[in-house]
Protein backbone atom coordinates (compact mmCIF):
# COMPACT_ATOMS: atom_id res chain seq x y z
CA UNK A 1 0.00 0.00 0.00
CA UNK A 2 0.96 3.55 -0.84
CA UNK A 3 1.10 5.96 2.34
CA UNK A 4 1.50 9.68 1.92
CA UNK A 5 1.87 10.73 5.14
CA UNK A 6 1.74 14.44 5.92
CA UNK A 7 4.41 15.37 3.47
CA UNK A 8 5.42 19.03 2.41
CA UNK A 9 7.41 20.24 -0.54
CA UNK A 10 9.10 23.61 -0.34
CA UNK A 11 11.01 25.17 -3.12
CA UNK A 12 12.72 28.66 -2.84
CA UNK A 13 10.44 30.58 -0.38
CA UNK A 14 7.01 28.91 -1.54
CA UNK A 15 5.52 25.81 -0.32
CA UNK A 16 4.27 23.59 -3.24
CA UNK A 17 3.01 20.72 -1.00
CA UNK A 18 1.91 21.51 2.12
CA UNK A 19 1.20 18.28 4.82
CA UNK A 20 -0.95 15.92 2.43
CA UNK A 21 -2.16 12.41 3.16
CA UNK A 22 -3.26 9.50 1.79
CA UNK A 23 -3.05 6.16 1.01
CA UNK A 24 -3.86 4.18 -2.51
CA UNK A 25 -3.85 0.28 -1.98
CA UNK A 26 -2.98 -2.55 -5.04
CA UNK A 27 -6.19 -2.51 -7.43
CA UNK A 28 -7.25 1.14 -6.71
CA UNK A 29 -7.18 4.33 -8.32
CA UNK A 30 -6.78 7.94 -6.63
CA UNK A 31 -7.15 10.54 -9.13
CA UNK A 32 -5.60 13.97 -7.70
CA UNK A 33 -7.50 17.23 -9.91
CA UNK A 34 -7.23 20.86 -9.23
CA UNK A 35 -6.10 23.79 -11.71
CA UNK A 36 -2.42 24.75 -12.84
CA UNK A 37 -0.24 25.15 -10.14
CA UNK A 38 -2.08 23.25 -7.82
CA UNK A 39 1.12 21.24 -6.83
CA UNK A 40 -0.33 17.95 -8.90
CA UNK A 41 3.21 17.00 -10.79
CA UNK A 42 5.18 18.23 -7.83
CA UNK A 43 3.49 15.70 -5.43
CA UNK A 44 4.20 13.12 -8.24
CA UNK A 45 7.66 13.91 -7.79
CA UNK A 46 7.88 13.88 -4.37
CA UNK A 47 6.52 10.76 -4.26
CA UNK A 48 9.24 9.29 -6.85
CA UNK A 49 11.60 10.72 -4.12
CA UNK A 50 12.67 13.66 -7.74
CA UNK A 51 12.11 16.38 -5.07
CA UNK A 52 12.67 16.30 -1.65
CA UNK A 53 10.15 16.47 1.07
CA UNK A 54 10.79 19.36 3.30
CA UNK A 55 8.80 17.22 6.21
CA UNK A 56 6.82 13.30 6.20
CA UNK A 57 7.58 10.88 4.41
CA UNK A 58 6.17 8.28 1.66
CA UNK A 59 6.03 4.71 1.92
CA UNK A 60 5.12 1.34 0.05
CA UNK A 61 4.34 -1.25 2.35
CA UNK A 62 6.47 0.38 4.78
CA UNK A 63 9.53 0.60 2.96
CA UNK A 64 10.99 3.21 0.81
CA UNK A 65 9.06 3.86 -2.91
CA UNK A 66 11.63 3.38 -4.96
CA UNK A 67 11.93 -0.70 -3.32
CA UNK A 68 8.92 -0.88 -4.98
CA UNK A 69 9.68 0.16 -8.18
CA UNK A 70 7.11 2.05 -9.19
CA UNK A 71 6.37 3.32 -13.14
CA UNK A 72 5.49 7.14 -14.38
CA UNK A 73 3.55 7.10 -17.22
CA UNK A 74 4.29 11.03 -18.54
CA UNK A 75 1.95 13.66 -20.44
CA UNK A 76 4.09 14.18 -23.33
CA UNK A 77 4.09 10.56 -24.88
CA UNK A 78 6.82 11.26 -27.76
CA UNK A 79 8.91 13.37 -25.16
CA UNK A 80 9.10 10.08 -22.27
CA UNK A 81 11.09 8.46 -24.95
CA UNK A 82 14.81 8.78 -25.66
CA UNK A 83 14.63 10.38 -29.02
CA UNK A 84 17.31 8.66 -30.21
CA UNK A 85 16.42 5.26 -29.12
CA UNK A 86 13.55 2.68 -30.50
CA UNK A 87 10.93 2.03 -28.63
CA UNK A 88 11.70 -1.26 -28.10
CA UNK A 89 14.65 -0.78 -26.60
CA UNK A 90 13.25 2.04 -24.35
CA UNK A 91 10.00 0.23 -23.21
CA UNK A 92 12.08 -2.84 -22.46
CA UNK A 93 14.89 -1.04 -20.37
CA UNK A 94 13.17 -1.41 -17.07
CA UNK A 95 13.03 -4.59 -17.60
CA UNK A 96 16.99 -5.40 -18.52
CA UNK A 97 17.72 -2.78 -15.50
CA UNK A 98 15.87 -5.00 -13.33
CA UNK A 99 17.60 -8.25 -15.11
CA UNK A 100 13.96 -9.89 -14.93
CA UNK A 101 13.06 -12.97 -16.20
CA UNK A 102 10.07 -11.55 -18.05
CA UNK A 103 8.20 -14.27 -19.72
CA UNK A 104 8.98 -14.07 -23.54
CA UNK A 105 5.22 -13.52 -23.92
CA UNK A 106 4.60 -10.90 -21.79
CA UNK A 107 5.21 -8.61 -23.88
CA UNK A 108 3.24 -9.90 -27.05
CA UNK A 109 0.29 -10.05 -24.44
CA UNK A 110 1.05 -6.87 -23.26
CA UNK A 111 0.92 -5.39 -26.95
CA UNK A 112 -1.88 -7.12 -27.62
CA UNK A 113 -3.42 -5.59 -24.76
CA UNK A 114 -2.83 -2.31 -25.26
CA UNK A 115 -3.80 -2.63 -28.89
CA UNK A 116 0.31 -2.11 -30.32
CA UNK A 117 1.39 -3.23 -33.50
CA UNK A 118 4.54 -5.42 -32.48
CA UNK A 119 6.14 -3.78 -35.36
CA UNK A 120 6.02 -0.32 -34.19
CA UNK A 121 8.60 -1.08 -31.61
CA UNK A 122 11.19 -1.17 -33.93
CA UNK A 123 10.44 2.58 -34.85
CA UNK A 124 11.74 5.76 -32.90
CA UNK A 125 9.21 7.66 -30.97
CA UNK A 126 9.00 10.31 -33.59
CA UNK A 127 7.69 7.49 -35.91
CA UNK A 128 4.93 7.12 -34.42
CA UNK A 129 1.22 8.74 -33.84
CA UNK A 130 0.99 10.44 -30.41
CA UNK A 131 -1.64 7.96 -29.13
CA UNK A 132 0.66 5.09 -30.30
CA UNK A 133 3.40 7.08 -28.15
CA UNK A 134 1.33 6.92 -25.35
CA UNK A 135 0.30 3.50 -25.58
CA UNK A 136 3.57 2.46 -25.81
CA UNK A 137 4.65 4.61 -22.61
CA UNK A 138 1.78 2.81 -20.74
CA UNK A 139 3.76 -0.94 -22.31
CA UNK A 140 7.10 0.81 -20.71
CA UNK A 141 5.40 1.57 -17.45
CA UNK A 142 3.90 -2.07 -16.96
CA UNK A 143 6.45 -4.35 -18.94
CA UNK A 144 8.23 -4.68 -15.07
CA UNK A 145 4.70 -5.36 -13.31
CA UNK A 146 5.26 -3.03 -11.14
CA UNK A 147 2.51 -2.68 -8.23
CA UNK A 148 2.39 1.60 -8.30
CA UNK A 149 1.90 3.23 -11.50
CA UNK A 150 1.91 7.27 -11.57
CA UNK A 151 -0.37 8.85 -14.61
CA UNK A 152 1.10 12.60 -14.87
CA UNK A 153 -1.83 13.72 -17.19
CA UNK A 154 -1.81 10.78 -18.88
CA UNK A 155 -4.54 11.90 -21.57
CA UNK A 156 -3.88 15.85 -21.91
CA UNK A 157 -1.80 15.67 -25.30
CA UNK A 158 -4.29 13.02 -27.06
CA UNK A 159 -7.11 14.04 -28.70
CA UNK A 160 -11.37 12.71 -27.50
CA UNK A 161 -11.41 9.83 -29.22
CA UNK A 162 -7.58 8.87 -27.94
CA UNK A 163 -8.57 9.62 -24.88
CA UNK A 164 -11.59 8.09 -24.55
CA UNK A 165 -9.94 4.85 -25.63
CA UNK A 166 -6.69 4.71 -23.48
CA UNK A 167 -8.61 5.47 -20.53
CA UNK A 168 -10.52 2.48 -21.32
CA UNK A 169 -7.61 0.57 -21.70
CA UNK A 170 -5.97 2.32 -18.52
CA UNK A 171 -8.53 0.93 -16.73
CA UNK A 172 -8.56 -2.85 -18.15
CA UNK A 173 -5.10 -3.28 -17.57
CA UNK A 174 -5.68 -2.01 -14.13
CA UNK A 175 -7.81 -4.72 -13.74
CA UNK A 176 -5.87 -7.34 -15.48
CA UNK A 177 -2.32 -6.38 -13.47
CA UNK A 178 -4.02 -5.33 -10.49
CA UNK A 179 -1.57 -2.04 -9.62
CA UNK A 180 -2.29 0.48 -7.65
CA UNK A 181 -2.43 4.02 -9.83
CA UNK A 182 -2.34 7.40 -9.10
CA UNK A 183 -3.49 9.71 -11.54
CA UNK A 184 -2.61 13.47 -11.72
CA UNK A 185 -5.31 15.00 -13.99
CA UNK A 186 -7.13 18.54 -14.50
CA UNK A 187 -9.82 16.30 -16.30
CA UNK A 188 -12.58 15.51 -13.35
CA UNK A 189 -14.88 14.04 -16.10
CA UNK A 190 -12.48 11.00 -16.31
CA UNK A 191 -11.34 11.30 -12.87
CA UNK A 192 -15.09 10.70 -12.01
CA UNK A 193 -15.07 7.98 -13.96
CA UNK A 194 -12.40 6.03 -13.62
CA UNK A 195 -11.39 6.78 -10.30
CA UNK A 196 -12.09 5.04 -6.92
CA UNK A 197 -11.18 8.29 -5.02
CA UNK A 198 -10.49 11.56 -5.86
CA UNK A 199 -8.21 13.91 -4.02
CA UNK A 200 -8.81 17.72 -4.28
CA UNK A 201 -5.46 19.39 -4.20
CA UNK A 202 -5.51 23.53 -4.31
CA UNK A 203 -2.20 25.33 -3.10
CA UNK A 204 -0.65 22.62 -2.41
CA UNK A 205 -2.96 21.01 0.14
CA UNK A 206 -5.61 18.43 -0.49
CA UNK A 207 -8.78 20.42 0.11
CA UNK A 208 -11.24 17.28 -0.11
CA UNK A 209 -10.53 13.64 -0.25
CA UNK A 210 -13.41 11.01 -0.96
CA UNK A 211 -15.26 8.59 -3.14
CA UNK A 212 -15.69 9.59 -6.76
CA UNK A 213 -19.41 8.76 -6.32
CA UNK A 214 -19.65 11.24 -2.91
CA UNK A 215 -17.58 14.03 -4.84
CA UNK A 216 -19.70 14.10 -7.31
CA UNK A 217 -22.91 13.88 -5.49
CA UNK A 218 -21.92 16.23 -2.89
CA UNK A 219 -18.59 17.66 -2.63
CA UNK A 220 -17.43 19.22 0.95
CA UNK A 221 -16.30 22.07 -0.07
CA UNK A 222 -16.61 25.23 -1.87
CA UNK A 223 -13.84 24.72 -3.96
CA UNK A 224 -15.27 21.61 -4.70
CA UNK A 225 -17.97 21.99 -5.35
CA UNK A 226 -16.98 24.56 -8.31
CA UNK A 227 -14.87 22.20 -9.92
CA UNK A 228 -18.03 19.77 -9.68
CA UNK A 229 -19.92 22.43 -11.19
CA UNK A 230 -17.65 23.76 -14.32
CA UNK A 231 -17.36 20.48 -14.87
CA UNK A 232 -20.89 20.05 -15.31
CA UNK A 233 -21.29 22.74 -17.23
CA UNK A 234 -18.82 21.49 -19.60
CA UNK A 235 -20.92 18.15 -19.86
CA UNK A 236 -17.84 15.95 -18.83
CA UNK A 237 -19.73 14.98 -15.81
CA UNK A 238 -22.85 13.61 -17.18
CA UNK A 239 -22.18 10.09 -17.61
CA UNK A 240 -21.52 9.44 -14.22
CA UNK A 241 -23.63 11.75 -12.10
CA UNK B 1 24.05 5.81 -47.26
CA UNK B 2 25.85 5.61 -49.97
CA UNK B 3 23.82 8.96 -51.63
CA UNK B 4 24.53 10.43 -47.89
CA UNK B 5 28.28 9.79 -49.13
CA UNK B 6 28.50 10.65 -52.61
CA UNK B 7 26.82 14.15 -52.06
CA UNK B 8 29.78 14.49 -48.48
CA UNK B 9 31.98 14.01 -50.69
CA UNK B 10 30.89 16.38 -53.80
CA UNK B 11 30.00 19.20 -50.76
CA UNK B 12 33.77 18.58 -50.46
CA UNK B 13 35.11 18.85 -53.91
CA UNK B 14 33.06 22.25 -54.25
CA UNK B 15 34.98 23.23 -50.79
CA UNK B 16 38.54 22.53 -51.62
CA UNK B 17 38.28 24.28 -55.51
CA UNK B 18 36.66 26.96 -53.52
CA UNK B 19 39.73 27.39 -51.12
CA UNK B 20 42.26 26.89 -53.59
CA UNK B 21 40.89 29.76 -55.86
CA UNK B 22 40.11 32.18 -53.14
CA UNK B 23 43.74 31.73 -51.70
CA UNK B 24 45.54 31.87 -55.16
CA UNK B 25 43.14 35.38 -55.97
CA UNK B 26 44.14 36.41 -52.86
CA UNK B 27 47.59 36.10 -53.28
CA UNK B 28 47.66 37.69 -57.04
CA UNK B 29 45.88 40.77 -55.62
CA UNK B 30 47.09 41.23 -52.86
CA UNK B 31 49.46 45.08 -52.84
CA UNK B 32 53.35 44.70 -54.20
CA UNK B 33 54.57 43.08 -56.99
CA UNK B 34 55.08 38.99 -56.30
CA UNK B 35 57.60 38.61 -59.05
CA UNK B 36 59.39 41.06 -56.58
CA UNK B 37 58.85 39.49 -53.45
CA UNK B 38 59.54 35.98 -55.42
CA UNK B 39 63.34 37.75 -56.62
CA UNK B 40 64.07 39.25 -52.88
CA UNK B 41 63.44 35.94 -51.00
CA UNK B 42 66.28 33.87 -53.93
CA UNK B 43 68.70 36.52 -54.56
CA UNK B 44 67.97 39.16 -51.65
CA UNK B 45 67.68 43.07 -52.89
CA UNK B 46 68.55 45.03 -55.96
CA UNK B 47 67.46 42.64 -57.95
CA UNK B 48 67.08 43.51 -61.87
CA UNK B 49 64.78 43.84 -64.23
CA UNK B 50 66.11 41.21 -66.23
CA UNK B 51 65.29 38.83 -63.29
CA UNK B 52 62.05 39.93 -62.39
CA UNK B 53 60.94 39.66 -66.10
CA UNK B 54 62.09 36.21 -66.10
CA UNK B 55 60.53 35.12 -62.46
CA UNK B 56 57.12 36.73 -64.06
CA UNK B 57 57.55 34.16 -67.43
CA UNK B 58 58.65 31.29 -65.43
CA UNK B 59 55.84 31.87 -62.59
CA UNK B 60 53.12 32.72 -65.61
CA UNK B 61 52.10 35.68 -63.99
CA UNK B 62 52.12 37.87 -67.83
CA UNK B 63 49.75 34.81 -68.92
CA UNK B 64 46.73 36.15 -66.42
CA UNK B 65 45.07 34.95 -63.40
CA UNK B 66 43.37 32.05 -65.12
CA UNK B 67 46.40 30.51 -67.09
CA UNK B 68 48.59 30.81 -63.58
CA UNK B 69 45.53 29.38 -61.70
CA UNK B 70 45.00 26.01 -64.19
CA UNK B 71 49.10 26.05 -64.76
CA UNK B 72 48.99 25.36 -60.75
CA UNK B 73 45.80 23.55 -60.19
CA UNK B 74 46.44 20.82 -63.69
CA UNK B 75 49.57 19.13 -61.70
CA UNK B 76 47.79 19.26 -58.82
CA UNK B 77 45.00 17.01 -59.30
CA UNK B 78 47.96 14.55 -60.46
CA UNK B 79 49.20 14.57 -57.28
CA UNK B 80 51.93 17.38 -57.78
CA UNK B 81 52.23 20.24 -55.89
CA UNK B 82 54.72 21.79 -57.63
CA UNK B 83 58.10 23.60 -56.51
CA UNK B 84 58.88 26.41 -54.55
CA UNK B 85 59.36 29.45 -56.34
CA UNK B 86 61.90 30.81 -54.30
CA UNK B 87 64.54 27.41 -53.70
CA UNK B 88 62.82 25.17 -56.74
CA UNK B 89 62.27 22.36 -54.72
CA UNK B 90 59.98 20.22 -54.57
CA UNK B 91 56.77 21.28 -52.29
CA UNK B 92 55.53 17.82 -51.34
CA UNK B 93 58.23 16.72 -49.20
CA UNK B 94 59.15 20.09 -47.52
CA UNK B 95 55.40 19.88 -46.54
CA UNK B 96 56.17 16.55 -45.08
CA UNK B 97 58.74 17.43 -42.67
CA UNK B 98 57.00 20.57 -41.49
CA UNK B 99 54.22 18.42 -40.92
CA UNK B 100 55.83 15.65 -39.08
CA UNK B 101 56.57 18.28 -36.59
CA UNK B 102 52.92 20.01 -36.51
CA UNK B 103 50.71 17.28 -36.34
CA UNK B 104 52.14 15.77 -33.57
CA UNK B 105 52.16 18.90 -31.20
CA UNK B 106 48.45 18.91 -32.55
CA UNK B 107 46.95 15.93 -31.54
CA UNK B 108 49.15 16.06 -27.92
CA UNK B 109 47.39 19.39 -27.33
CA UNK B 110 43.84 18.35 -28.27
CA UNK B 111 44.71 15.13 -25.76
CA UNK B 112 45.66 17.48 -23.11
CA UNK B 113 42.69 19.35 -23.58
CA UNK B 114 40.56 16.55 -23.31
CA UNK B 115 42.53 14.88 -20.75
CA UNK B 116 41.79 18.11 -18.18
CA UNK B 117 38.18 19.10 -19.70
CA UNK B 118 36.35 15.92 -19.30
CA UNK B 119 37.24 15.07 -15.65
CA UNK B 120 36.97 18.86 -15.06
CA UNK B 121 33.18 18.82 -16.94
CA UNK B 122 32.50 16.06 -14.86
CA UNK B 123 33.68 17.07 -11.53
CA UNK B 124 31.56 20.78 -12.08
CA UNK B 125 28.56 19.37 -12.74
CA UNK B 126 28.27 16.88 -10.02
CA UNK B 127 26.94 19.89 -7.75
CA UNK B 128 25.81 22.62 -10.25
CA UNK B 129 26.21 25.88 -8.63
CA UNK B 130 28.71 24.74 -6.11
CA UNK B 131 32.08 26.19 -5.86
CA UNK B 132 33.86 23.86 -7.66
CA UNK B 133 31.04 24.29 -10.62
CA UNK B 134 31.62 28.00 -10.24
CA UNK B 135 35.66 27.78 -9.96
CA UNK B 136 35.56 25.17 -13.44
CA UNK B 137 33.56 27.81 -15.28
CA UNK B 138 35.55 30.52 -14.19
CA UNK B 139 38.85 29.05 -15.16
CA UNK B 140 37.34 28.08 -18.65
CA UNK B 141 36.61 31.61 -18.97
CA UNK B 142 40.02 32.78 -18.52
CA UNK B 143 41.37 30.17 -20.50
CA UNK B 144 39.13 31.10 -23.73
CA UNK B 145 39.98 35.21 -23.03
CA UNK B 146 43.64 34.21 -22.77
CA UNK B 147 45.23 34.48 -26.03
CA UNK B 148 47.61 31.80 -27.40
CA UNK B 149 50.33 34.14 -28.04
CA UNK B 150 50.32 35.72 -24.28
CA UNK B 151 49.87 32.43 -22.68
CA UNK B 152 52.90 31.16 -24.59
CA UNK B 153 55.09 34.17 -23.34
CA UNK B 154 54.02 33.58 -19.17
CA UNK B 155 55.05 30.08 -19.55
CA UNK B 156 58.04 30.85 -21.31
CA UNK B 157 59.03 32.99 -18.63
CA UNK B 158 57.95 31.44 -15.46
CA UNK B 159 59.13 27.58 -16.90
CA UNK B 160 62.06 28.75 -19.03
CA UNK B 161 63.47 31.92 -17.57
CA UNK B 162 62.24 31.55 -14.21
CA UNK B 163 62.57 28.15 -12.90
CA UNK B 164 64.38 26.86 -15.89
CA UNK B 165 62.60 23.56 -16.03
CA UNK B 166 61.60 24.04 -19.34
CA UNK B 167 63.55 24.73 -22.73
CA UNK B 168 61.65 27.95 -24.72
CA UNK B 169 62.76 27.20 -28.10
CA UNK B 170 63.04 25.05 -30.64
CA UNK B 171 61.82 21.01 -31.82
CA UNK B 172 65.29 18.93 -30.86
CA UNK B 173 63.46 17.12 -28.18
CA UNK B 174 60.59 16.08 -26.55
CA UNK B 175 60.79 18.30 -23.86
CA UNK B 176 61.06 21.14 -26.13
CA UNK B 177 57.24 20.34 -27.03
CA UNK B 178 55.93 20.36 -23.59
CA UNK B 179 55.13 24.38 -23.32
CA UNK B 180 53.68 24.77 -26.89
CA UNK B 181 51.36 22.31 -26.19
CA UNK B 182 50.21 23.87 -22.43
CA UNK B 183 49.62 26.96 -24.17
CA UNK B 184 47.06 25.45 -27.04
CA UNK B 185 46.29 22.46 -24.73
CA UNK B 186 44.86 25.04 -22.11
CA UNK B 187 42.48 26.97 -24.54
CA UNK B 188 41.67 23.49 -25.83
CA UNK B 189 40.54 22.30 -22.24
CA UNK B 190 39.39 25.53 -21.65
CA UNK B 191 36.21 25.65 -24.54
CA UNK B 192 35.76 21.78 -24.68
CA UNK B 193 34.91 22.32 -20.40
CA UNK B 194 32.64 24.95 -21.13
CA UNK B 195 30.62 23.03 -23.86
CA UNK B 196 31.31 19.50 -21.72
CA UNK B 197 29.46 21.15 -18.81
CA UNK B 198 26.64 22.58 -20.52
CA UNK B 199 26.02 19.67 -22.20
CA UNK B 200 25.68 17.41 -19.26
CA UNK B 201 23.58 19.71 -17.76
CA UNK B 202 21.43 19.89 -20.70
CA UNK B 203 20.88 16.03 -20.78
CA UNK B 204 20.52 15.72 -17.38
CA UNK B 205 16.98 18.20 -17.77
CA UNK B 206 15.83 15.23 -21.01
CA UNK B 207 12.26 15.06 -20.12
CA UNK B 208 12.27 11.32 -20.59
CA UNK B 209 14.39 10.81 -17.41
CA UNK B 210 12.12 10.83 -15.34
CA UNK B 211 10.32 7.74 -16.36
CA UNK B 212 13.58 5.91 -15.35
CA UNK B 213 13.60 7.15 -11.79
CA UNK B 214 13.15 4.30 -9.44
CA UNK B 215 12.85 1.75 -11.98
CA UNK B 216 16.06 -0.09 -10.99
CA UNK B 217 18.10 1.72 -14.15
CA UNK B 218 21.45 1.93 -13.04
CA UNK B 219 22.94 6.10 -12.55
CA UNK B 220 25.94 4.83 -14.57
CA UNK B 221 23.25 3.09 -17.70
CA UNK B 222 21.57 6.03 -17.57
CA UNK B 223 24.77 8.47 -17.86
CA UNK B 224 26.04 6.09 -20.84
CA UNK B 225 22.73 5.07 -22.81
CA UNK B 226 21.11 8.38 -22.65
CA UNK B 227 23.11 11.21 -21.10
CA UNK B 228 26.70 11.20 -22.82
CA UNK B 229 24.86 10.34 -26.20
CA UNK B 230 23.02 13.79 -25.84
CA UNK B 231 25.89 15.43 -24.15
CA UNK B 232 28.34 14.40 -26.96
CA UNK B 233 26.58 16.02 -29.83
CA UNK B 234 27.60 19.81 -28.91
CA UNK B 235 31.56 18.19 -27.98
CA UNK B 236 31.93 16.88 -31.38
CA UNK B 237 30.86 19.81 -32.61
CA UNK B 238 33.22 21.99 -30.95
CA UNK B 239 35.70 19.06 -31.07
CA UNK B 240 35.74 19.79 -34.76
CA UNK B 241 35.97 23.64 -34.28
CA UNK B 242 38.59 23.28 -32.36
CA UNK B 243 40.96 21.60 -34.85
CA UNK B 244 40.42 24.81 -37.17
CA UNK B 245 41.75 26.99 -33.88
CA UNK B 246 44.10 24.56 -33.45
CA UNK B 247 45.56 25.02 -36.69
CA UNK B 248 45.53 28.80 -36.26
CA UNK B 249 46.84 28.68 -32.94
CA UNK B 250 49.60 26.77 -33.91
CA UNK B 251 51.34 29.40 -36.43
CA UNK B 252 51.31 31.68 -33.24
CA UNK B 253 52.86 29.16 -31.11
CA UNK B 254 55.42 27.74 -33.67
CA UNK B 255 56.27 31.63 -34.33
CA UNK B 256 56.53 32.72 -30.34
CA UNK B 257 58.78 28.72 -29.45
CA UNK B 258 60.42 29.35 -32.47
CA UNK B 259 59.63 25.91 -33.90
CA UNK B 260 59.61 24.65 -37.15
CA UNK B 261 56.23 23.26 -38.85
CA UNK B 262 53.60 24.46 -40.88
CA UNK B 263 52.79 28.02 -39.12
CA UNK B 264 56.68 28.72 -39.77
CA UNK B 265 56.01 27.13 -43.42
CA UNK B 266 53.35 29.28 -43.96
CA UNK B 267 54.68 32.31 -43.05
CA UNK B 268 57.66 32.21 -44.60
CA UNK B 269 56.03 31.39 -47.98
CA UNK B 270 53.45 34.52 -47.90
CA UNK B 271 56.66 36.95 -47.22
CA UNK B 272 57.95 35.67 -50.49
CA UNK B 273 54.60 34.70 -52.65
CA UNK B 274 55.97 31.27 -52.55
CA UNK B 275 52.55 30.91 -54.42
CA UNK B 276 52.80 26.75 -54.22
CA UNK B 277 54.36 26.46 -51.04
CA UNK B 278 51.18 28.93 -49.95
CA UNK B 279 48.67 27.35 -51.97
CA UNK B 280 50.22 23.54 -50.38
CA UNK B 281 49.21 24.49 -46.92
CA UNK B 282 45.67 26.15 -47.20
CA UNK B 283 44.92 22.91 -49.58
CA UNK B 284 46.44 21.00 -46.80
CA UNK B 285 43.97 22.63 -44.38
CA UNK B 286 40.78 22.97 -46.39
CA UNK B 287 41.34 18.60 -46.68
CA UNK B 288 41.75 18.19 -42.98
CA UNK B 289 38.46 20.24 -42.46
CA UNK B 290 36.33 18.59 -44.87
CA UNK B 291 37.69 15.20 -43.30
CA UNK B 292 37.44 16.72 -39.84
CA UNK B 293 33.48 18.02 -41.04
CA UNK B 294 33.02 14.42 -42.76
CA UNK B 295 34.16 12.45 -39.75
CA UNK B 296 31.89 14.73 -37.06
CA UNK B 297 29.13 13.71 -39.81
CA UNK B 298 29.46 9.99 -39.86
CA UNK B 299 29.77 10.36 -35.61
CA UNK B 300 26.61 12.54 -35.52
CA UNK B 301 24.55 9.61 -37.30
CA UNK B 302 25.78 6.99 -35.23
CA UNK B 303 24.91 9.42 -31.60
CA UNK B 304 21.39 10.29 -33.50
CA UNK B 305 19.88 7.81 -36.24
CA UNK B 306 17.20 10.41 -36.79
CA UNK B 307 19.90 12.90 -38.56
CA UNK B 308 20.18 9.73 -40.99
CA UNK B 309 16.90 9.32 -40.95
CA UNK B 310 16.01 13.20 -42.47
CA UNK B 311 18.63 12.41 -45.27
CA UNK B 312 16.47 9.19 -46.49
Amino acid sequence: MLTVDNISVRRGVSTTLQEVSFSLEPGRTLAVVGESGAGKSTLISAILGLVRCSAGRVSWNGAPVSQCRPALVMQEPRAAFNPRLSLRRSVMEPVVAQNMGVESDRLATLCHALEVQPDLLDRRPDQVSIGQAQRMGILRALIAAPPLVLFDEPLSALDAVTQKHTARLIAEMQEQEGFAALIVTHDLGYAAAFADEIAVLRAGRIEELATAQAFVEAPQTDYGRMLRDAAFALGALERVA
Amino acid sequence: MISVFVGLMLRAVVVLTGAALATFALLWHAPGDPALAIAEARYGQNVSKEVLDFIRAEAGFEDGFWTAFWAWLAPLMQGDFGQSSVNGRDVWPDLVTAMSYTFPLALVSLALGLAVSVPLALIATRRPGSWLDRGAVALASVGVAIPAFWLGLLLILLFAVQLGWLPAMGAETTTHSILPAMTLGFGVAASLTRIIRSGILEARGQPFLPAFTRRGVARRDVARDHIAPHAAVPVVTVLGLELAFLLEGLVVVEVIFARPGLGSFLVNAIFARDFPKVQAVVLLAAVIFVLVNLAIDMIYRSLDPRVSGRDA
